[in-house]
């Protein structure tokens, strides 16, 4: 099964892509913040992270930055939409 | 039994440390060996003070049951029973529980030094009977506990602890002092570094010695009602002479023994330019007198005192400074100079007459205020002298002629009139020359010219001689005259060039140049008012155009009366087709109109500077509001987007046939879209909120409501997400005007706001507490905190601190409780929350006058405490 990390500070957007996710027979984990987001990269080793680059405690960029540390060569290429960047 | 000795630590407020300052010497005395044991001390749970009481023997406090609880206090007669040398007792003030022996702990340490135990004590300065209604004046708050002066002046010993109010205030914001929630809006009022400065000052006062009833009334009269005094206003008068230097700075000194005293210097121009005023001097001293930090005037006057004593008047000068007459005593005798005249005339005004360098150095270059001249070329006197001296002369002159007949010829005789004539022209000009001309034409004619005694003449050469005689008198009569005319014209240039200078200056220093000019048209033309007219440009030119209050706007208006239309004043000076300045007071000299022209050219320049300069402005407040549009537009979209999206995507995936969803991830998903939807609204609400109140179009039901209704309505709307919220709202708590709608939706915007900054197991706390005639509700976060220079930031809306924490919401809160509870006549502060994080504070109007009731206040029973927060429901 494939391993999804949704990281995401607004709980009802976790929320709802947990649930979708799940139905669609990912496993899912998800954290609210930077340091959470690394600390579960580090536990569960998912195959993909979807990041809010706009997060409370740090910028999204070094979380990428940071995972890729965690578990060296796992995440390449992110993949960026503008959606969160846009209009912070 | 000898009686004991009284210390005591004596403090200006609450915090300082007394009660540790107290027990570090009760530690000091155990040392050397004295028995010391605690009567009574409360370290109100600050942890240093509660430290120092360890090791010193606590005599166990009595318990007192009152209303159901208990209260501690000294137990007296175990303190007596113990007998030690020495008592720490805190709080002389203290007032017993009812049923105790004694009403008062000042009454119980009389007991204990009766039986010869030495007592050391605290007091503050609040609690002395003297200072009583002193201390209610500055804090607002009546004290009700206190002590009769003779029991603390009997002290052996009175020590002050002194700690700057700002440095008090940091202690308080630290937490040392008293728990967040135990400040309430007494509290917080009574820590203001103003009262605290006062207190101190009262506090060093009384410790000094100096506090007698005298000083105390004085204080009572000055320092705390209304503390209004006449502001001393230094006039300088400057000749235009060079001693005016020595003037101007005599006279900053005696400006500069009070404290905040103005210093005006003014010159008298004469209208008649007969001053002699130096305009380099004047100059200078202008400069010198804005760089003393006082301001330079010009009067146009004919009378120089009278000038100088009306002006001074007319500012409400104090003291008059004046140089010492230039003139030398032949001079004096003569005429009573300016410096004597002003002196007798000044009144209530105290006259300096100052000496300087130039009055012992009689007529050099610059001769010193004039005296008494009339406007024109020549006086009036003069005029007059002329007359008399031709009518005088005359007859005398043709008698001693007639005398000496024998060996005169007639070109003597004529010679002899003519140099009459030439000295009636250099006293009285004109008009005086030519009646002695034709007059001694007539003479000469009657009697020497033959036949004698008759108006015929024989001889064709005397008929020449005659005729000589009179056009070259007449000729001189006018030359002398038109000499005359020449030199007043010539001052009277001077004069307007001088004015025109003090003009430029004016027009070129002025950061709003246009008043500062009107200002300086009318105090030079002593006018009542100046208005500067613009004619609309839709205004049809009529005959009824100088009357019609349509046609025209006023632009400035110096004085009063504003005149609306150019008919309404004195006289008009026309600047163009669309301005005109209009004087009110007097109608205008015809030779003051070429300056008067000048200075209306000035002021439409200094008019359209004007102009520009706030085309210059607005351009920049439009950038600035493009701005916060941008960061408007950003910050929206963002929290629109956010709700919406989750929204989105629990819909979404709902609606998704693909997917099979358990019941439970069904409601789960419900559940959020719900919730986003709700934010959405709330924030919609918001916003339409702020709109209306920028628009002013927000409709207010104020009513007397209560506050803790309001308070658990506010928190109910957040749900949840408050309900670790701590309310501490007494019953006692008077109602407030307010609209019970609106306070709701600012209190939940403010509470909204703690619990998203509250760190978990520090929940935020309300408290409300009345002070004065208002009530003042505190939300307290223990959070991080802001920081004091960002107070005003966070009231901005769509200005978040730290842009991009998404759980911050839009910045929109804070503005939009404190636009509501401005729009209730109330106000939102925020402050510092002991220990840290924020507190903002709302204070809005009680609705009722809280009660003079409350003749004893419950105390809890851990603190039976002797400070301003006890006392707090006793207000006015």
């Amino acid at each position: 099964m494939t391993r999804v990390l949704v990281v995401d500070d607004e709980p009802q957007i976790l929320r709802a892509l947990r649930i979708n996710l799940r139905a669609r027979q990912y496993d899912v984990v998800t954290a609210g913040t930077g340091r959470g987001a690394l600390e579960a990269a580090a536990d569960a080793h998912p195959d993909m992270i979807i990041l809010d680059l706009g997060l409370p405690d740090m910028d999204g960029v070094d979380v990428i930055r940071l995972t890729s540390e965690v578990d060296p060569g796992a995440y390449r290429d992110p993949l960026r939409t503008d959606e969160q960047r846009g209009q912070s | 039994v000898a009686t004991g000795q009284l210390r005591v630590y004596f403090g200006a407020a609450p915090g300082v440390g007394k009660t540790y300052k107290m027990l570090e010497e009760g530690h000091r005395r155990l040392e050397r060996g004295t028995d010391v044991v605690i009567g009574f001390v409360d370290g109100h749970g600050r942890k240093h003070a509660e430290e120092l009481t360890e090791g010193i023997e606590v005599v166990p406090r009595a318990k007192v049951a009152y209303h159901g609880t208990t209260l501690q206090e000294m137990d007296l007669a175990a303190v007596l029973a113990r007998r030690p040398q020495v008592a720490l007792v805190d709080e002389l003030a203290h007032t017993n529980a009812p049923g105790s022996p004694n009403g008062k702990r000042w009454q119980d340490i009389e007991e204990l030094l009766d039986a010869g135990i030495t007592v050391i004590t605290t007091l503050n300065v609040q609690h002395l009977e003297s200072l009583n209604d002193v201390v209610y004046e500055i804090t607002g708050i009546r004290q009700r506990e206190t002590v009769p002066d003779a029991v603390v002046r009997q002290a052996q010993q009175i020590e002050l602890v002194d700690m700057a109010p700002e440095a008090l205030r940091r202690r308080l914001a630290h937490g040392n002092v008293y728990a967040p929630e135990e400040i309430d809006a007494a509290l917080g009022n009574y820590f203001r570094v103003g009262n605290l400065t006062a207190l101190r000052e009262l506090a060093l006062l009384w410790v000094a010695g100096k506090v007698d009833e005298q000083l105390d009334k004085y204080r009572a009269d000055h320092n705390i009602g209304s503390h209004w005094e006449t502001r001393e206003r230094v006039v300088v008068a400057l000749t235009g002479g060079p001693e005016g230097d020595t003037l101007i700075r005599r006279a900053a000194r005696i400006a500069a023994r009070t404290k905040g005293a103005d210093l005006l210097a003014v010159h008298v121009a004469r209208s008649d330019g007969l001053n002699g005023g130096d305009p380099a001097h004047l100059a200078r001293q202008r400069v010198l007198v804005e760089d003393l930090g006082g301001t330079y005037h010009q009067v146009v006057g004919t009378d120089v005192p009278e000038a100088l004593l009306a002006f001074a008047r007319g500012v409400n000068a104090t003291q008059l400074v004046l140089g010492a007459s230039r003139r030398d005593r032949l001079a004096q005798l003569l005429s009573s100079g300016v410096g004597v005249t002003t002196t007798a005339e000044a009144g209530a005004i105290d006259v300096h007459l100052v000496t300087h360098e130039a009055t012992a150095q009689p007529w050099r270059a610059g001769r010193g205020l004039p005296w008494r001249r009339r406007p024109g070329g020549l006086s009036l006197g003069r005029r007059a002298a002329g007359f008399i001296l031709s009518i005088a002369a005359l007859p005398l002159l043709t008698w001693l002629v007639l005398a000496l007949e024998s060996d005169v010829s007639l070109s003597t005789d004529i010679v002899a009139f003519l140099l009459l004539v030439v000295a009636v022209a250099l006293v009285g000009g004109l008009f005086p020359a030519l009646l002695a001309a034709v007059g001694g034409f007539l003479l000469l004619n009657y009697f020497f010219t033959p036949p004698a005694h008759t108006f015929s003449v024989a001889k064709r050469e005397d008929l020449v001689a005659l005729v000589a005689f009179l056009v070259v008198a007449v000729s001189l009569s006018s030359v002398v005259d038109i000499a005359a005319r020449r030199t007043r014209e010539a001052s009277r240039a001077g004069a307007e060039a001088a004015t025109l200078f003090t003009l430029a200056g004016s027009v070129l220093r002025g950061s709003r140049p246009l008043p500062a000019l009107l200002e300086q048209v009318r105090e030079t033309f002593a006018l009542d008012a100046v208005t500067l007219l613009e004619r609309r440009p839709e205004a049809p030119a009529g005959p009824d155009l100088e009357h019609t209050n349509q046609a025209w706007t006023v632009i400035a208006c110096v004085g009063s009366p504003i005149c609306l239309t150019p008919g309404e004043g004195d006289a008009e000076v026309h600047v163009d087709d669309t301005y005109t300045l209009v004087l009110s007071g007097h109608p205008l000299a015809a030779q003051d109109r070429r300056v008067l022209e000048a200075f209306a050219a000035q002021a439409t320049i200094a008019l359209r500077q004007e102009r520009l300069e706030e085309a210059a402005a607005t351009a920049g407040s439009l950038a600035e509001v493009d701005r916060v549009r941008t960061a408007l537009l950003n910050a929206v979209s963002h929290d629109l987007r956010t709700p919406l999206a989750s929204a989105k995507a629990a819909v979404g995936t709902l609606g998704m046939s693909d997917l099979s969803l358990s019941e439970k991830d069904r409601a789960e998903l419900l559940d959020t879209a719900e919730e986003s939807l709700d934010r959405l609204s709330g924030l919609v609400e918001n916003l339409l909120d702020m709109s209306r109140l920028q628009a002013g179009a927000m409709a207010l039901v104020i009513q007397p409501i209560d506050v803790a209704d309001v308070i658990s309505a506010a928190l109910t709307s957040l749900g949840s997400a408050a309900s670790q919220v701590i309310i501490r709202v007494p019953e006692e708590t008077p109602e407030v005007q307010a609209d019970p709608a609106l306070l709701e939706r600012a209190v939940a915007n403010l509470v909204q706001n703690a619990v998203r900054h509250s760190p978990a197991g520090a929940p935020p706390q309300i408290t409300a507490s009345a002070y004065g005639t208002a009530v003042e509700i505190r939300v307290i976060d223990r959070g991080p905190g802001i920081p004091e220079t960002d107070w005003d930031q966070i009231f901005q809306p769509f200005q978040r601190l730290g842009d991009r924490d998404n759980t911050s919401g839009v910045g929109l809160g804070l503005a939009l409780a404190r636009g509501l509870i401005e729009a209730m006549s109330g106000t939102l502060s925020p402050e510092q929350t002991p220990g840290g994080g924020l507190t903002m504070t709302i204070s809005l109007p009680a609705a009722t006058r809280p009660g003079e009731a409350a003749d004893f206040v419950e105390p809890s029973a851990a603190e039976p405490r002797n400070e301003p927060v006890e006392t707090a429901s006793e207000r006015q």
